[in-house]
């Protein structure tokens, strides 16, 4: 059975079609990945997944393991194992960034009929996530997001990620905007992250995020539909030939 | 001379004897600018939004020697590593030694010894009107801080100023003087707190000077803590030589009427002021914050960055006004407000302003009333928070950012714990995020 299923999903903003038509299923311990260009539909996708406001669905449907998606509000979702890595993370200035991931990850825990952790219990699971994916410890303390460089932002995204140990991570563009050296870090942190309770959708404009986060399936998404899925190898034909041959032949 | 000018003045009692001449003069002075000009009025730009009618017909006092407040602080705040001064309606303490590198002293001890060393000093940085005026003419103590060129102070020092209000209204006056060395770095607390006593109004009229000299840096954390019955009329004067800078958080947590006129003036070339602030209003509160930043020198920076937390029928008033004179080429002047309304019934007047008289400048102002931010809320959200929650952990960190980078973190986490205190959900919100 699939973790994620979306079909017929149909999304307007504002009276504009911008997904029109996408089918999906992502089984679990999968990780998938949807390239396109600018405009293609791509975060739409992403912030539609994660109960973003202001997107209408007018038709189709979105299930977590054979759950309504759509009914639920984004603090839901996340207690049922839905995350996004944000394409722009958000700035927090006045809380501190593991005060902050306490009340998410006790929010989430509370929610999922677990016990919440105390401060003593938080830190230590705290200092172990960020072992994991290689957060520098001074990220910890400072405000969420605030000042940091966006390399430390994706980092910080992937941080949240281990900590909420979501059973579907949604990442958003988390190559943008990043050299080659932070683009290794994030991905070690996501790979470290791949399990077979957990499914992944890589959401990329490059195809060079694919080197260092190897997917199952890819799929093409060109003006709100996916129009070719494949293996691994597609990525490197999309490389050669670009988008514009599929867009003719769309 | 207005009745009421007079009522306030006569009731006051003559000013203290014994000082130096120069100081009588300068109380002198205080009280004729008194006289001709009265106080102030809505008719002034500067107090269009605030009114001290109530204040002016108050029948304040000057406090009988209250018995000292350190006990009762020391059992009130959690030790925060900082070297620690408590002063009574006016009246200061000193205990134990002060960290290495600055000297502490009573200004009615320095005025009693060698009066000259302040001849020069005091009315350098707040000019001699309205309410500064009136704690011109009728202090009788405070303090002295002179940090040594070249020191870097290992401990912050924190005045911990304690209004104590009796059966009948009580005024206090109390003063500061800082004097920052050439290349010396220090941080500041001033903490404002009421002890519980009588329920009678209780007038702080203080005045803050601060000199910081060349290349030295002085971080200055000022909170009040207010109540209904507490009256604050606050002046903090600065002055920057060159390349000094100045960083500023000033946390104004409600009271009947907490007001504070900030003057800053940048003397030499390449200096540098952060000012920032935040201020929360309940029931029927009013806040008053008042900045002034004169770029008379060359190269100099300064971002004013205020925000407010506006809820039940509180009342605030943010006014900046940043000048820019024709000499200060290549300054660049900043000023933000922002304000968030929790009730409709709450009031906030802001105007940022500037004024440029030179081409060569970088300067914006602006000021916003708003709601949440909504991708701070849906970020929270996203990660499992739910809406009400994470609403309060943002109206919390709306204001508690303006305590970010401060160390040492006793002194952040000091503020935060006031700010907890009285935020709606204050105890769900320390929870949820320590």
């Amino acid at each position: 059975m699939s973790m994620l299923k979306i079909e017929g999903l149909h999304v307007e903003v504002e009276g504009k079609a911008i997904l029109k038509g996408i089918d999906l299923a992502i089984a679990p311990g999968e990780v998938h990945a949807i390239m396109g260009p600018n405009g293609s539909g791509k975060s739409t996708l992403s912030h539609v997944l994660a109960g973003r406001e202001g997107y209408d669905v007018t038709a189709g449907t979105v299930t977590l393991d054979g759950e309504d998606l759509l009914e639920l509000d984004p603090e839901d979702r996340a207690a049922k194992g839905v995350f996004l890595a944000f394409q722009y993370p958000v700035e927090i200035p006045g809380v501190s960034n593991v005060y902050f991931l306490k009340a998410a990850v006790n929010a989430v825990r509370r929610a999922r009929g677990q016990d919440e952790l105390d401060a003593v219990a938080f830190m230590k699971y705290a200092r172990q996530k960020a072992e994991t994916v290689k957060l520098p410890k001074d990220l910890m303390k400072r405000s969420v997001n605030s000042g940091f460089s966006g390399g430390e932002k994706k980092r910080n995204e992937i941080f949240q990620m281990a900590a909420l140990e979501p059973r579907l991570a949604i990442l958003d563009e988390t190559d943008s905007g990043l050299d080659i050296d932070a683009l290794r870090t994030v991905s070690e942190g996501v790979n470290a992250l791949r399990s077979p309770e957990r499914s992944m959708l890589v959401i990329t404009h490059y195809q060079r995020l694919l080197d260092y986060i190897v997917p199952d399936r890819i799929h093409v998404l060109l003006d709100g539909r996916i129009v070719k899925s494949g293996d691994k190898s597609l990525a490197k034909e999309l490389e050669a030939e670009g988008y514009a041959e599929l867009r003719a032949g769309a | 001379m207005s009745e009421q000018t007079e009522g306030l003045l006569s009731r006051l009692g003559d000013p203290p004897a014994g000082g130096p001449a120069w100081l009588d003069g300068l109380r002198e002075r205080a009280r004729t600018h008194l006289a001709e000009e009265g106080f102030p009025g809505k008719r002034r730009e500067r107090w269009r939004f605030t009114s001290v009618k109530d204040v002016v017909e108050t029948p304040f006092a000057r406090p009988d020697a209250p018995s000292s407040a350190r006990a009762w602080v020391d059992e009130r705040l959690a030790d925060d590593g900082a070297w620690r001064v408590v002063e009574t309606d006016g009246r200061v303490e000193l205990d134990g030694a002060p960290p290495e590198g600055v000297s502490v002293r009573r200004i009615a001890d320095v005025l009693a010894e060698e009066p000259a060393a302040l001849e020069s000093a005091l009315g350098a940085a707040v000019a001699g009107e309205e309410f500064a005026a009136l704690n011109a003419a009728l202090f009788e103590d405070g303090l002295l801080v002179d940090v040594a060129p070249g020191a870097q102070l290992a401990r912050p020092v924190h005045l911990v100023h304690v209004a104590c209000p009796a059966e009948a209204p009580r005024a206090a006056y109390p003063r500061l003087l800082v004097r920052m060395g050439t290349g010396s770095e220090a941080t500041l607390l001033e903490s404002f707190l009421t002890r519980p006593g009588g329920d009678a109004r209780h007038l702080t009229n203080a005045v803050a000077e601060v000199l910081v000299g060349a290349n030295a840096g002085l971080t200055h954390v000022r909170l009040t803590e207010g109540t209904d019955d507490a009256v604050q009329l606050a002046y903090l004067g600065v002055r920057l030589q060159r390349d000094a800078r100045f960083d500023s958080r000033v946390v104004a947590l409600g009271g009947g009427l907490c007001r504070l006129e900030l003057t800053l003036t940048f003397d030499g070339p390449g200096a540098e002021a952060r000012l920032d602030g935040a201020y929360h209003v309940d029931n029927s509160e009013h806040v008053d914050h008042q900045l002034t930043v004169i770029h008379r020198a060359p190269r100099c920076t300064s971002r004013v960055r205020y925000r407010g937390l506006l809820d039940g029928q509180g009342h605030a008033v943010f006014n900046a006004i940043g000048v820019v004179e024709r000499d200060a080429a290549g300054s660049s002047a900043h000023q933000e407000n922002k304000n968030l309304l929790l009730s409709d019934e709450a009031t906030v007047d802001t105007k940022p302003q500037l004024e440029i008289d030179c081409d060569d400048v970088t300067a914006s102002h602006g000021s916003t009333v708003g709601a949440l931010d909504a991708q701070q809320l849906f970020y929270l959200r996203s990660r499992g928070v739910p809406e009400a929650r994470a609403r309060d952990i943002l109206t919390y960190a709306f204001v508690s950012a303006v305590l970010d980078g401060i160390q040492p973190e006793a002194i952040a986490q000091r503020a935060r714990t006031a700010i907890l205190a009285r935020l709606p959900h204050g105890d769900a919100i320390r929870e949820a995020l320590g």
